[in-house]
């Protein structure tokens, strides 16, 4: 009797925390979304008033962010410092694909991440002010995607992971 | 001092990067020049004579297998050696050149963006020229001795040529010299090629005692400096501008020296440039004129403000 209620809690215990994590992810995503946003808000900041350079600007996001951002942000400029010469998008869609792997983000997300990468330093200021505004809108979009969702789907595999346990239980025991 | 060439090496693309840093020596350290052109070949200046990069990736003096450089390749190279900045470089740009970190200067060309009549940027680039900044220490020592008036003070000092004979190089060297023999020297680097400063450190050797205004129009930056700065030799680099001639004759009344250059190749050439008025009124008492023969910065002659030749 006691194995079995040992088991039955155990098997809950395990369900509800698989929903737990799968409802994280929407969370995390969030998280990666915003630190992303804020590290181009912080970009461009610093190449409209400080004039830095983009190598300096991006050794500068890669300390003190979001791990999986940082983390970007670091192997942007070690890649950018092997391979100086080449085009800069190409560097910038690689790091991110070796980079994002792990991340909660969304394919979409990645896409755009990429795409924003293209234009990168390759105009004056007034252009590339336009590519941030462009690029707000479309991170602000892809951020209100991933609260709704959140707020839809976290709760749904919270309860799910509860449920699925409590069913199990219930057919096994 | 960090001018050294294989900086802008490392900025071009892989295959070109391995035969620029392949090339002996000797040529590595002659390069005046790289030019690169779209659909054109990728050439190097040295010497006198043109390297030009061929299909498999070589340098050689032989023209019929030239390697021609695609419009990406070009922006990739422009881009690299702008530091992936080039919202950090718009001023520049719109001067058609830009200073690059050793002090190098990249001239730039392609259609020209205009906003108020003035060129605001330069668009579709269709070529690069990169010229080496040099700096060789000690190439005044021959010449310094006829720069002095006495121990305390120097003549005002025009160094006249044609491009590239090395009159910004001898002009670097006397302004080391002379700030290590104790002058306070000013240098209003209107085009940030004395000095080549990069992020606020001059990339060439200019001297102890010497205050750098980089950018700054010569004709602003003169009055600036004696205001600012109090030095006793004011030294800029190719005037020939009417406004220049104020900015000098505000110098002289302030009891400065000055030590300048100016593209020509004569003595009458001078008689018939912008700045006659101060040929006329014989303010440069040396006159230092430079040719290409037999080498770069061979010293031609050096002449008196009577165009009395000294040695």
């Amino acid at each position: 009797m006691i194995i079995k209620g040992v088991l039955a809690v155990s098997i809950i215990a395990l369900s509800t925390l698989t929903g737990y994590l799968i409802s994280l992810n929407y969370e995390i995503r969030i998280k990666q979304l915003t630190a992303f946003i804020y590290s181009i808000k912080v970009m461009e900041t610093e190449m409209s008033y400080s004039k830095n350079f983009l190598m300096d600007i991006i050794k500068k996001l890669s300390l003190n962010n979001e791990k999986i951002v940082s983390y970007f942000y670091k192997n942007m400029a070690d890649f950018l410092d092997r391979s100086y010469g080449e085009d800069f998008s190409t560097i910038w869609c690689a790091s991110a694909d070796i980079s994002l792997e792990a991340s909660a983000l969304s394919g979409t997300d990645k896409k755009i991440i990429k795409d924003f990468g293209k234009n990168l330093g390759k105009m004056d200021m007034k252009n590339q002010q336009k590519i941030f505004d462009y690029f707000y809108k479309r991170f602000e979009l892809q951020l209100e995607e991933a609260i709704n969702e959140k707020i839809k789907k976290s709760r749904v595999y919270k309860n799910l992971g509860v449920a699925a346990g409590v069913m199990v239980v219930v057919v096994l025991i | 001092m960090n001018n050294n060439i294989e900086y802008v090496f490392s900025r071009f693309p892989e295959g070109v990067k391995k035969a620029l840093f392949l090339m002996p020596d000797y040529v590595k350290s002659s390069i005046e020049e790289i030019r690169i052109k779209v659909h054109g070949p990728l050439v190097i200046y040295a010497s006198g004579k043109e390297y030009i990069l061929d299909s498999e990736n070589k340098f050689s003096v032989d023209n019929n297998n030239s390697r021609l450089i695609s419009k990406e390749e070009l922006m990739n190279i422009f881009n690299s050696v702008l530091n992936y900045s080039v919202y950090a470089y718009e001023e520049e740009l719109s001067n058609g050149y830009v200073t690059i970190q050793g002090g190098h200067r990249v001239g730039i060309c392609g259609k020209a963006v205009l906003e108020g009549g003035k060129v605001k940027t330069i668009k579709n680039i269709s070529s690069l020229n990169i010229r080496r900044s040099r700096e060789i220490i000690g190439i005044s020592e021959k010449i310094i001795q006829y720069i002095f008036r006495d121990s305390k003070s120097i003549y005002n000092t025009l160094i006249v040529s044609p491009p590239k004979c090395g009159k910004t190089t001898l002009l670097r060297d006397v302004i080391r010299n002379l700030s290590e023999k104790g002058f306070k020297i000013g240098v209003v680097d209107e085009r940030s090629e004395i000095a080549g400063m990069f992020e606020g450190k001059a990339q060439n050797d200019l001297g102890s005692r010497t205050d750098i205004l980089d950018g700054c129009p010569k004709e602003k930056g003169i009055i600036m400096m004696i205001r600012s700065m109090a030095p006793d030799i004011i030294a800029t680099d190719e005037i020939g501008k009417e406004e220049d001639v104020y900015a000098v004759e505000s110098a002289l009344n302030a009891g400065i020296n000055l030590i300048t250059t100016i593209h020509g190749y004569s003595y009458e050439d001078l008689e018939n440039s912008n700045i006659k008025k101060l040929i006329r009124q014989r303010i440069f008492k040396r006159i230092i004129f430079l040719s290409n023969i037999p080498a770069t910065g061979s010293v031609k002659t050096i002449v008196n403000e009577c165009n009395k030749i000294i040695i």
